[in-house]
């Protein structure tokens, strides 16, 4: 596995974490399709949300949540209709959140969330 | 979270105070520029934000809007690259916004953060002014032209750290100087103006120039070539007495908007003379220019005078352009006005210059008096 894709592994983990002790429940973790992958489909209350989570060790090539297009938050909101589609489940809200993390060298993990992406 | 500041819109030679408001949302990282922005405005986004980031500033994560206020009127141009950047700067908390909100902000950004010359200074800051905020921020290379206008409280910068600086932000650092901006100014090198002295007989036609110039008068010179006709008229503005304080005001700012102001000679007060060629276009001679209409020869003459040489040979739609006829038409009345209409609205461009029309062959002035009627007041 490529160092990346470790980074990104953990920032996921971090943030399923933080969200379990804010009290939401995760339903599921890098749910696939056709057209690609949510990275956190989680419970907030009776709202369901999907999770994009983007994990950077330094801002040199732009924060984390910059890295998250209007191109890119189109495709989760396609993702999560295809998820819904799937399940038996009713929710009365849906959104979408983006997690920001970044990696200092050293110390705790920074994590921003943007609740409500465009 | 929401920084305001104010800035100046242009339409023709008129300023109009703007409010210039940053909204900073908790959302993914966006940036949007509202109220009616032209392409060149539109640019401003990456050059503010590349400015405010050189000066060792961070630029805020969030979802920032900015609204350029009346949404109504068009902007255009790189005027209010400041304006913005205080109001985005303010919004995020990074300055005091309490002192950005007083002060009308003039200039355009460099990617590096320095403050550049911009065309208009003068009539903004009349507007800005004239609308009761007397404090001005302006970059550097304007500085004289903004305290030609009375009663202005002016602030030069000549980087976006230095105002950051001034607003109570400890940490802006410009960083590496580049070369000094380049003057904008398309100013002529002063040329001595002709005198009447160096003429020699001439002494009717030299009458008619005393006459005209007198009453404001418009001028028409027939003759063959050789017979002192470009001589004598381009010895027309050393007779001309100076222009009064408000036509000085008019002219200046008409040549602020044109980009052919010195600034460092105060403001302009002897008679502006302009002499375009017979083969100049309408925009060159009555204004035009996409958006922001550039003053053509009829209005940087105001106050002055225009010498249309050869004027038979003069393009056709320059002779039916209605701006002419009505210059020609008016003499040096105190409402002419050169109208340069266009989407955005009516902008209103004084001109009232004394004209000099010269031709060598009669037949062809006859031609040009007859559409447009030319009439030479007693």
């Amino acid at each position: 596995m490529a160092a990346k894709d470790a980074v990104g592994r953990y920032g996921e983990r971090v943030v399923a974490q933080r969200l379990t002790t804010l009290g939401w429940e995760v339903l599921e973790r890098n749910w696939r399709c056709a057209i690609g992958e949510l990275d956190i489909v989680a419970v907030d209350h009776d709202c369901i949300v999907a999770v994009e989570v983007k994990t950077r060790r330094s801002v040199t090539y732009g924060s984390a949540l910059e890295a998250v297009t209007p191109v890119k938050v189109a495709r989760i909101r396609r993702l999560l209709a295809a998820w819904l589609a799937s399940q038996t489940r009713t929710f009365t809200e849906m959104r979408i959140d983006v997690v920001g993390v970044t990696l200092p060298a050293a110390g705790a993990a920074q994590i921003e969330h943007v609740r409500g992406a465009a | 979270m929401i920084g305001r500041t104010r800035s100046v819109a242009l339409t023709g030679v008129r300023g109009h105070l703007i409010d210039v408001e940053a909204h900073l949302a908790a959302s993914l990282p966006a940036f949007t520029l509202v109220g009616l922005p032209d392409t060149s405005l539109h640019e401003a986004r990456d050059r503010v934000r590349a400015a405010v980031a050189s000066s060792s500033l961070v630029w805020p994560q969030r979802r920032i809007t900015v609204n350029l206020s009346p949404a109504s009127l068009p902007k255009s141009g790189s005027v209010t690259d400041l304006a913005i950047a205080v109001a985005v700067m303010a919004a995020a908390g990074m300055i005091a916004p309490a002192s950005a909100a007083r002060a009308v902000h003039l200039g355009e950004l460099g990617l590096d953060g320095q403050v550049r010359p911009v065309r208009g200074v003068l009539p903004s800051v009349v507007a800005a002014v004239e609308a009761g905020c007397p404090q001005v921020v302006v970059p550097q290379a304007n500085a004289d032209e903004a305290s030609l206008v009375p009663g202005a409280a002016v602030t030069a910068v000549d980087s976006l750290a230095q105002l950051a600086a001034m607003y109570g932000n400890g940490d802006a650092r410009p960083t590496a100087r580049g070369p000094a901006a380049i003057r904008q100014s398309d100013a002529a090198a002063e040329q001595p103006v002709a005198d009447m002295v160096d003429v020699r007989g001439q002494t009717e036609p030299r009458w008619a120039l005393e006459v005209a110039a007198a009453g404001g008068h418009h001028l028409l010179m027939v003759g063959p070539p050789g017979a002192g006709k470009t001589m004598l008229a381009s010895r027309l503005p050393g007779i001309l007495p100076d222009m009064d304080p408000a036509d000085a005001l008019a002219a200046t700012s008409i040549h602020s908007v044109a980009g052919t102001l010195d600034a460092s000679q105060g403001l302009l007060t002897r008679p502006p003379f302009e002499a375009p060629h017979h083969s100049a276009s309408s925009a060159a001679i009555v204004g035009g220019g996409a958006r922001l209409a550039r003053p053509g020869a009829i209005s940087r003459a105001h106050g002055g005078v225009l010498f249309l040489d050869d004027a038979g040979k003069l393009i056709l739609p320059v002779r039916n352009a209605p701006q002419f006829t009505i210059y020609l038409n008016q003499g040096r009345s105190p409402e002419g006005k050169s109208h340069t209409v266009r989407g955005g609205g009516q902008p209103a461009r004084p001109a009232c210059a004394s004209g000099t029309v010269h031709s060598n062959r009669p037949a062809l002035s006859a031609q040009l008096a007859t559409p447009p009627p030319l009439e030479v007041p007693p």
